[in-house]
């Protein structure tokens, strides 16, 4: 299982802070893919994956166990 | 805000612009300090802007602004760089963010100041909700349309 978090107005698209995934794979694609099976609006979303506080890119790795912070698009300064 | 060794600073209080300033070291051979002030803005495509909520994941938030401030000082051979963001609710004219650059010549400094303010504005989980006059906005939501 893999903890995912949503910042921002994604909380207001999932409904949720945050929620426990069962995902197939152990790549961030593979939580993504479930991500948008679960919120279709979401799917193609120029949305951030972070792990670990470093922004990861879609063929690394996931462990079990793992929080997984998913940000929409940041607007700074 | 009061230790003054503070180099990043993410704040729900009004920031004091001095303050900023006075955190910056400079060694003799400083010659440049500039300084970027963000501002709430009260028009926004053509709609009257009320109000400006500022949402920050703060671990992340704080530990993305001190590497992207050890890389700049690096990249850019300046001397010291202070950033304060604030969160929380804001009103029009409000200061959003205040970064202050030091470096020997004014060059190092206007470039590595750009720099940081693209980095951040790219990079850091901020995100501002706009309560406009025809309701509420999340800049940068727009592709949910």
């Amino acid at each position: 299982m893999i903890k995912v978090m949503y910042f921002a107005y994604l909380k207001d698209i999932t409904g949720v802070k945050e929620e426990w995934l069962e995902i197939d794979g152990n790549l961030v694609r593979n939580v993504l893919n479930k991500i948008f099976e679960k919120y279709p609006k979401l799917k193609d979303a120029p949305i951030m994956v972070v792990v670990d506080k470093k922004i990861v890119k879609e063929d690394e790795v996931v462990e079990e166990g793992d929080e997984i912070r998913v940000y929409p698009p940041v607007c700074g300064g | 805000m009061k230790n003054m060794n503070n180099k990043v600073i993410l704040t729900r209080e009004r920031i004091d612009i001095s303050d900023v300033l006075n955190r910056v070291s400079k060694s003799e051979e400083c010659g440049a300090v500039v300084m970027f002030i963000g501002t709430v803005r009260g028009l926004e495509g053509g709609e009257k802007v009320h109000e400006l909520n500022i949402e920050i994941d703060m671990d992340v938030a704080l530990e993305t602004l001190q590497k992207l401030r050890q890389d700049t000082i690096k990249e850019y051979g300046i001397q010291d760089l202070v950033v304060v963001h604030r969160y929380g609710t804001l009103m029009v004219g409000d200061t959003i963010v205040v970064i202050v650059v030091a470096s020997a010549h004014r060059k190092e400094s206007f470039d590595a100041c750009e720099y940081f303010i693209d980095e951040l504005k790219r990079i850091v989980p901020i995100w501002k909700l706009e309560k406009r006059e025809n309701g509420m906005h999340w800049v940068g939501s727009e592709w949910l349309k």
